[in-house]
């Protein structure tokens, strides 16, 4: 039984079937939501929109991880770099050579997933964990290219000013502007990937996730699927590394260590491998805690003088560590998993099933 | 010259090798790959440290203090991070061991300050040589020490029943379980000795270099890397990976770092792991592995 659709609706035709918005009441829901976000900024605080905005961002490139890693299966720890080429080639095609956002932004895609090729193309041969060394290997690479490519193009280690981006005559230049900016391209990186899952692509990540080799035995070119599958992650990643450079505005390399890319692999636990959904619920519950970390800074500090400004990334640390390990050991399907038992729930009450 | 950076490069390397024989146990006896090794590399640096400089123990003290901690410290990843997950999806007990690394990073920062703190030096400050070769003594007694374990390990694997019973563990869980094998207590037991062999490791790198900090775990990086290249299978294969890598990175980072400015020592071990990796995917001494649907 198909526990997507309402009581007694049915479906009468293929289009139907795989529409991903099924009901009124999905319509009414998407619709509010989307109204809700374009009048959310005139009623919270700066803080807050800051907030939403860096979760926008780690949204877009956890949801690349979602797809190489939830659905084809291939693990990844070096998200961080390949976000890191896209704000670089973003910070250098938008300072050095001044193009405008909207082909920055596809082009910092673009680079960062040739990068994914390459380091996917051992993907094809190597198995599991060697990939995990691979794309740590990455970070490592990335570190050495950007602190000895030419002072003038990358900063080396001073880092880089990016420019505003700008739209006609619109600067996005404060929290609000911001704000709009990145949940477009949120937006269309959840229409993107919720779409690519349900293509023959999508499909052949799956298969290739369940099983390679019978995957492979019923015809799925593995060298194709593998590659494009990490071309797809490190182009999300790379659009969200562009973003972020619009939005922060300097970049520099401190900004995309190794940590962060395990934490946007705790992002993904937390909020469900192989769900869309789930990396949104993932990214808004970890940094949600990562603000609250944040926020009570100044009090750890007093608890804890000695430390300095490191309190806050080993605070941080801390506590994504244990929400991960109390997610693995009581809830491993994740937050999406959660959110799918409700749904079925409220569509099927007063009946269990 | 280059006589005395190869073997320097040698000892450093066996050192390394040391570090991933720690990691690769943990893999041969569980089927985990253990992200967390760099950071009980470093817990273990600081505990011989905080035993040491803090408690100002004798260095035999020490040293047995430090490893009573990390004995306990594999008690309790055990029971209360990997025991919940048998049965589970290995994916899940890898993210299970990241998880176990951020805590422990965040805490260690937490209890002992991101400062580097000097530890005083437990082996003798001149220099032991031989004709243009000179090396340090903790190098030398690191080189011993992983060639020592590697005895006791390849001994240990072959001859001795929880050997025997952690190679059946790795082998198949269900399977070993069903013949009668308490499989938490071997994983217990595994843990310890991992611990165990990243301590020893860090107890001589610490009192070697004369610092400790966070940046103690990047050893476990390197660890890594040997292991990979190793394989992930062959205990004596983590000390020759180890020595490989070792003494490409002492003389990429005397011959090539002038020419590139720098950064080459760091980056060769990953050079020469991923160069390796793209030709043989099962590491130098690993089991090509055959599967089936």
């Amino acid at each position: 039984m198909d526990l997507s659709v309402p009581c007694g609706k049915y479906h009468t035709n293929y289009f139907q079937d795989q529409a991903v918005i099924r009901s009124k009441m999905q319509w009414g829901l998407l619709i509010g939501f989307s109204v809700l976000m374009v009048f959310l900024p005139l009623f919270i605080g700066n803080e807050w929109i800051g907030m939403i905005n860096r979760m926008g961002v780690s949204v877009i490139a956890v949801l690349g991880l979602s797809i190489l890693t939830g659905y084809c299966g291939q693990i990844s720890l070096g998200q961080s770099a390949f976000m890191g080429v896209g704000a670089y080639t973003c910070a250098i095609l938008a300072s050095k050579v001044g193009l405008p956002f909207w082909l920055v932004i596809p082009a910092a895609g673009l680079v960062s997933g040739f990068f994914g090729i390459i380091f996917g193309l051992p993907a094809v041969r190597i198995k599991g964990f060697y990939l995990v060394m691979a794309t740590i290997a990455f970070h490592y690479i990335f570190n050495f290219g950007i602190l000895h490519l030419p002072r003038g193009l990358t900063g080396r280690e001073s880092g880089i000013d990016v420019p505003a981006a700008t739209l006609g005559g619109l600067v996005f230049n404060n929290e609000t502007k911001m704000f709009y900016f990145i949940m477009f391209f949120v937006a269309l990186s959840l229409f993107l990937g919720k779409n690519l899952v349900r293509t023959k692509a999508g499909r052949a990540f799956v298969a290739i996730r369940d099983n390679d080799l019978a995957a492979q035995a019923m015809g799925v070119n593995l060298f194709t699927y593998k590659v494009l599958a990490f071309f797809v992650c490190s182009f999300f990643a790379g659009v969200a590394g562009a973003v972020w450079a619009y939005h922060i505005r300097y970049i520099g390399l401190e900004q995309f260590t190794v940590w962060f890319s395990i934490w946007f692999v705790g992002m993904l636990i937390v909020g469900g491998m192989g769900s869309i959904m789930g990396a949104v619920f993932g990214v808004v519950f970890l940094r949600f805690f990562e603000e609250m970390v944040t926020v009570s800074g100044p009090l750890l500090n007093e608890i804890f003088p000695k430390i300095g400004a490191g309190i806050i990334f080993s605070g941080v640390n801390v506590m994504f560590g244990v929400v991960i390990l109390l997610f693995l050991i009581f809830e491993p399907k994740g937050i999406a998993h959660r959110w799918e038992i409700f749904k079925a729930y409220y569509r099927l009450f007063p009946y269990k099933y | 010259m280059f006589l005395n950076l190869a073997i320097n490069g040698v000892m450093i390397g066996s050192l390394y090798g040391l570090i991933a024989m720690g990691f690769i146990l943990i893999f041969k006896a569980t089927g985990v790959f253990n992200l967390a090794q760099g950071e009980l590399v470093m817990i273990g640096g600081f505990f011989f440290w905080w035993s040491l400089v803090s408690l100002g123990l004798n260095p035999v003290l020490a040293i047995v203090l430090a490893l009573i901690f990390a004995t306990l410290l594999a008690l309790g990843i055990e029971r209360y991070t990997m025991r919940p997950l048998i049965g589970e999806p290995v994916l899940s007990v890898v993210m299970m061991t990241l998880a176990i690394s951020m805590i422990l990073r965040g805490g260690s920062l937490i209890v002992w300050n991101p400062e580097v703190k000097s530890c005083p030096s437990i082996f003798p400050q001149n220099y032991l040589g031989f004709g243009s070769v000179s090396f340090a003594p903790y190098l030398f007694s690191g080189f011993l020490l992983s060639l020592f374990i590697l005895l006791v390990f390849t001994l240990f694997f072959t001859y001795t029943k929880l050997g025997l019973k952690m190679r059946c563990v790795s082998d198949n869980q269900v399977g070993a379980q069903s013949i009668g094998i308490p499989i938490s207590r071997i994983m217990a037991a595994t843990w310890i000795i991992s611990c165990l062999t990243a301590t020893l490791g860090a107890i001589i790198f610490v009192s070697g270099i004369g610092t400790v900090s966070v940046d103690l775990a990047e050893l476990g990086m390197k660890g890594f890397a040997v292991g990979l290249l190793a394989g992930l299978e062959s205990l004596p294969g983590a000390v020759i990976a180890g020595v490989i890598v070792g003494v490409g990175e002492i003389l990429a980072s005397f011959y090539l770092d002038p020419l590139v400015g720098g950064g080459m020592g760091h980056l060769f071990p990953f050079l020469v792991m991923m160069a390796i990796l793209m030709v043989r995917p099962y590491g130098l001494f690993g089991l090509k592995e055959i599967e089936r649907v």
